[in-house]
This record gives structure tokens, sequence and C-alpha cells, in this order.
């Protein structure tokens, strides 16, 4: 549609250049044709002027002379006088010459003046004259008309009129003038210019829609170019969704697979874990056995003791049993979400690990002081929190601390875990969220579970883990979001 | 040809009415009629300083016998020996009153006008060119 459109402008604004030149051209034949009516115009209204002065001189001569020019004048110099005087009453700046002329005979070729009414270098009487352009001074004698004609070779620009005086339809005599075309020439030259001017406009017009034709070419090419730059970058765009899509899904896959080599990660730890909480009660159970053996065989065993012996067993079979199941809720996938509070995950945890933390010879400090309630993924919280104590636990038996403690502090939606292994070093402390990033790689550190931890509490939980060196240690802080808690008391 | 250049010349004179076209004029015919160079002249008019630029002219101050052509239009005082010498008039009055005058060259009405008298033209055995001839009275 746009397109059209443009296509449309742009034919209009063709027809619209060529109206303009064909209108130019039209104003420039009629400027060009009113000007020679004007010139013609002017020229002829100057003749018409001349030839009544003309006529005047004719008619003074002819009555100062009875017909007889040449015989009158040569016989009275007072007559000459006279008369020439009464040219010179002509003479102006615009008509310069004055005079009058005959020749000896008809078909003779020579002029001679008669009278001569310039104020200097005044001609005689019968002086000889070789005019130039000879052939119109016969022409008058021949026509017996007058003419006038232009003479560009003398002096300057200026015209010769010849008025014949015919007496008995014979020319006795021609009255010359010759006059300036000054005005005329003004005149002239104004409409030449107006003339070279209306050229000018024209040769700028077509040299300007010669100009305005090729930018609209180039500008057009450029939209063209514009356009299938566009239908690539939408192309492009359309590859790039696709490419955004199935990188995205490479990433989830990804993030699966990371999750589960994080969990088989932690179970392996949690086997640890299993075998240290199991070998108590299965300690605790043997020596049982052993006693119910032992007084079996001396025959002191009697039923009550049997009761009791055998209750003891059981409540230690129900211990590894709660102990299984622990371990069994903990790596369940739970997709929904739970109303939990941190003292529930934390006693939850430390049921799993505090055994191992005192086997470490590593004191747990507990200030718990938070009674929020959250709505999240409770299993996935647990996770987190564990990993981030065995990390506490690691470091702390790695670098062999004296009073190795563990401070685990809650308060509002914000919950720290604590130890004093000696922190961590500035070069590293940005990259421990890192995919792969572990310290422990002597120790079959796969460097996935801060990253994991990171991943859980804020995308799943919408919360945010942080850490910082403190002390002599390292603290990391998780804090849950408010408009996933509520403040209960544990009471309630 | 001659003829062709001669009316060229003429134009020339016509048309910016210039002195130096005068000089080519009186360096084109002079020669041709006199058969010389370089001719010796005398001339008292204004025409000397047009004449002087020329090297086919040799102008001089006094007339002497050497002197075979005398152009201008005031020839009242001169000596015995330049008395019958040929003249070449500069204006009309000139070229009718004097004896000696063969030719003349004037501007009339911004018109040029050369003319020759025949008469005299024979009498100082002078050969006018045919180009020439046609301006002959």
């Amino acid at each position: 549609m746009k397109k059209l459109l443009n296509k449309k402008i742009t034919y209009i604004f063709y027809i619209f250049a060529v109206l303009i030149l064909i209108g130019c051209l039209s104003i420039y034949v009629l400027f060009e044709k009113t000007s020679d009516e004007i010139n013609q115009n002017n020229l002829l209204s100057n003749i018409e002027y001349i030839d009544n002065i003309a006529t005047n001189m004719s008619e003074l001569v002819q009555t100062s002379t009875n017909n007889h020019i040449y015989e009158t004048l040569k016989k009275s110099k007072s007559l000459r006088i006279n008369l020439q005087k009464s040219l010179k009453l002509f003479v102006t700046k615009r008509y310069r010459y004055v005079y009058v002329v005959d020749k000896e005979y008809s078909n003779s070729k020579d002029f001679r003046f008669l009278l001569d009414g310039s104020q200097d270098n005044k001609a005689e009487f019968l002086e000889s004259y070789t005019p130039l352009k000879i052939k119109k001074w016969q022409e008058v004698y021949s026509t017996k008309k007058a003419l006038y004609f232009q003479n560009k070779d003398v002096e300057s620009l200026w015209m010769t009129y010849l008025k014949p005086i015919v007496i008995d339809d014979k020319v006795q005599a021609v009255i010359a003038i010759d006059f300036s075309l000054t005005d005329y020439n003004v005149v002239v030259e104004v409409l030449r210019k107006f003339s070279i001017s209306f050229i000018g406009i024209m040769v700028f017009s077509v040299f300007l829609l010669f100009v305005i034709a090729f930018f609209s070419y180039v500008d057009e090419k450029r939209i063209q170019k514009l356009k299938e730059q566009s239908q690539e970058i939408n192309q492009f765009n359309k590859t790039l969704q696709q490419r955004v899509k199935e990188e995205v899904e490479k990433n989830r896959q990804k993030d699966q697979q990371l999750l589960q080599q994080s969990r088989l990660a932690q179970m392996g730890e949690m086997i640890s874990m299993i075998a240290h909480q199991w070998r108590q009660p299965l300690s605790a159970i043997n020596s049982t056995a052993i006693a119910i053996n032992f007084k079996a065989q001396l025959n002191q065993l009697d039923a009550q003791e049997m009761i009791e012996l055998s209750d003891k067993i059981s409540s230690f079979s129900q211990h590894l049993s709660t102990t299984i199941n622990d371990f069994g809720s903990f790596f369940k996938s739970n997709k929904e979400k739970d109303n939990v509070t941190y003292n529930e995950i934390i006693t939850s945890v430390l049921g799993i690990i505090e055994v191992s933390l005192k086997n470490n010879n590593i004191t747990l400090i507990k200030e718990l002081n938070s009674k929020v309630v959250f709505h999240t993924y409770a299993n996935e919280l647990k996770q987190v929190i564990l990993n981030l104590i065995q990390n506490a636990n690691d470091i702390l038996l790695e670098r062999e601390v004296a009073n190795a403690t563990i401070i685990i502090k809650t308060e509002s939606n914000r919950l720290s875990i604590s130890d004093n292994g000696g922190g961590i070093s500035d070069k590293i402390i940005d990259k421990i969220f890192d995919p792969y990033f572990s310290t422990k790689k002597e120790k079959n550190g796969k460097g996935l579970g801060l990253y994991i931890g990171k991943m859980i509490i804020q995308d799943h939980c919408d919360g945010e883990l942080s850490v910082k060196n403190i002390g002599d240690g390292t603290q990391f802080t998780i804090q849950l979001p408010s408009n996933s808690s509520s403040e209960l008391s544990l009471e309630s | 040809m001659k003829k062709l250049i001669i009316l060229c010349a003429v134009f020339r004179v016509m048309l910016f009415a210039n002195e130096d076209y005068e000089l080519k004029l009186y360096e084109k015919i002079l020669p041709d009629i006199f058969t010389q160079i370089p001719i010796y002249i005398y001339t008292t008019q204004e025409v000397k300083e047009i004449l002087q630029k020329s090297t086919k002219f040799k102008v001089v101050n006094r007339c002497n016998k050497r002197v075979v052509l005398l152009i201008g239009e005031d020839f009242t005082n001169l000596s015995a020996e330049c008395k019958n010498k040929p003249v070449f008039a500069t204006n009309y009055r000139t070229f009718r009153d004097n004896s000696n005058s063969f030719g003349a060259f004037y501007w009339t009405k911004g018109r040029p006008q050369i003319y020759f008298k025949q008469k005299n033209v024979e009498k100082f055995h002078l050969m006018l060119p045919h180009y020439l001839r046609k301006y002959e009275k």
C-alpha cells in the first residue's frame, strides 16, 4: 500500500514537473512573441514620428523652392542658409544628422549635398557624398518610397531614414535623417535580458528536474535496499526466536541434569550420614541381641526381661526406620509447595547431619528466632540448607580449625549459616555460584552445590542467596520473599 | 582580391572609426600608388601622429626635396621645392580647391569618404591601382 502511494506521488511529481516545463516553454514563446511585437511597435512608432518630421521638411523645402529644388538653392545662398537653419532645428542628440542630398543625374552613382542641418563639420553645397549601403539610397530613387535601415557599422548603433522628395513623379532630392536607437535599444536590451532570464530559469528547471529525478531514483533504491534488509532482519529474527527456544530448552535440560547430578552427589554424602545415624542404634540392637543370647544361655532370661529387651530392639529398629523415612522424604521430588517454618526445615536437616557434625567435633549453635511460615518448596529448601551446612563442615575439616563452630540463625525471613573456617578468598568469592566452580576438586567436588542452591532459592523460591566474609569465617544468607510468608506463631 | 582587401580595410575603418584603421588604410593605398617604401611625407595636421606609427612612411618636419607626398588640409606656407608636390587631402575643401590634390580621405556624417582626381593623378604621373579607380572623379 505504502509502495503504491510512493509510486503515485513520484508519478504526480513527474507530471507536475513536466507541466511546469511546458508552462515555462509556453510563457517563453509567448514572451518572445510579445517581445518581438513590443520591439516592432517601438520601432514603428519611432519611424512614424521621423516620417512626420521628414514630411514636414519635404513640404518646407518644396514650398521654399517652388518645386525647383536644385536650381533655386543654387541661385539663392540665403535660402540655403535659412533652410539649413530650419533643418538645424530638428537636430538633437537623438536626431544626429539631418540633410538633403540629390544626384546630378538620375543614373549617377554619386550623391551631393544640397542642405545640411549639422552644427559642426557642415557639408558644403554640392559636396560629394558616398553613403554606406548605397543600394538602399538607390532604391529610394527607383521606388520613390521612403525607407529605413540600420547602420551597425557607423560610429554607433543608429538608423538612417530616407525620404524622397518627389515632384512630377520624379525624385528631386532625398531627405536623410540619421537617428539614434538608444531608447529603442534600451527596451530591446531589457527584453533580451528577460529572455535570457527565461532561458536560464528553464535550463535551471530542467536541471532541477533531473536532479530531483536522480535523487528520487537514489531514494527509491535506498528504500528498496532497506526493505530487503528489513526482510533479512525479519527472517533472521524468526530464526533467532527458534534458536532462543532451542537454547532455552537445552538450558532447561541442562539444569535438570545438573540438579540430578547434584542430588546424586548429595545422595553419596547421605549414605555416609545414614551410616553415622545407624551406627548407634545398630550397635544398641546388637548389644541387646547379645544380652538376650547371653541370658538365654544362662537360663536367666525371664519373660518380663525378654519383653523389655525386645521392646528395646523394636525401639531401635523404629529409630532406624524413622531415619530411612527422613532420608527418603528428603529426596522425594515434591512439586507442590508446603507451609513450613525455618525451624522445621532446620530440625529436619539437622536430623540428618547433626550426628555427623558431632562426630567431627564441630560445635553447632542455633539461634532460631523466626516464626514466619513460608509457602515454598520445603524439600528443595532443605537441600540447600543441608548443602550449606555440609560445605561449612567440609571447610572446617579441611582447614582443621580448632573450636570449629557452625552458627545457624533465623530472624524473620532471613536465615544465615556461618562458620569460622577462615572465609573465602576475595579472588573467588564472586565465582562460587558459577556452575562447575569448586575448591574441592581433589575431593570429588562437582562445583554444582552452590550453583543449584542459588538457582533453587532465586528461581524456584523467588528469594535471594548471598555470601559474605565475616570475622574469621563465611556467612551465607537466605532471604525468602515476604509475600510467600505469613506471620504465624508456632503455637497456632 | 585587392578590392576586397581595401573594402575590408574601409569597413574596419568605418566600423571602429579608429586611428589604427586609418593608418592601415594609408599603409595599403599609398605604397600602391607611389610604389616605393618608405614614402617621405610632409604633414602639419593631426594625421602626422598616425602616420609616424608606420614603418612604411617617413614623416618629415620640414618639407624638402625627398618628400614625395603632402597629406593634410592647410599647405599655404610651403617652401618652393614643395609647392608642386602631390597632395592627399583630409577634407573636402582641400580636395576640391588645392590644385595639387590628387586624392582625399575624410569622414562625412560618420561615413568614410575616399576620392581621387583623375586629372591630378595623371598630372603627377601616378599609377592608381585598379581597385581605387572607382573612386576617381
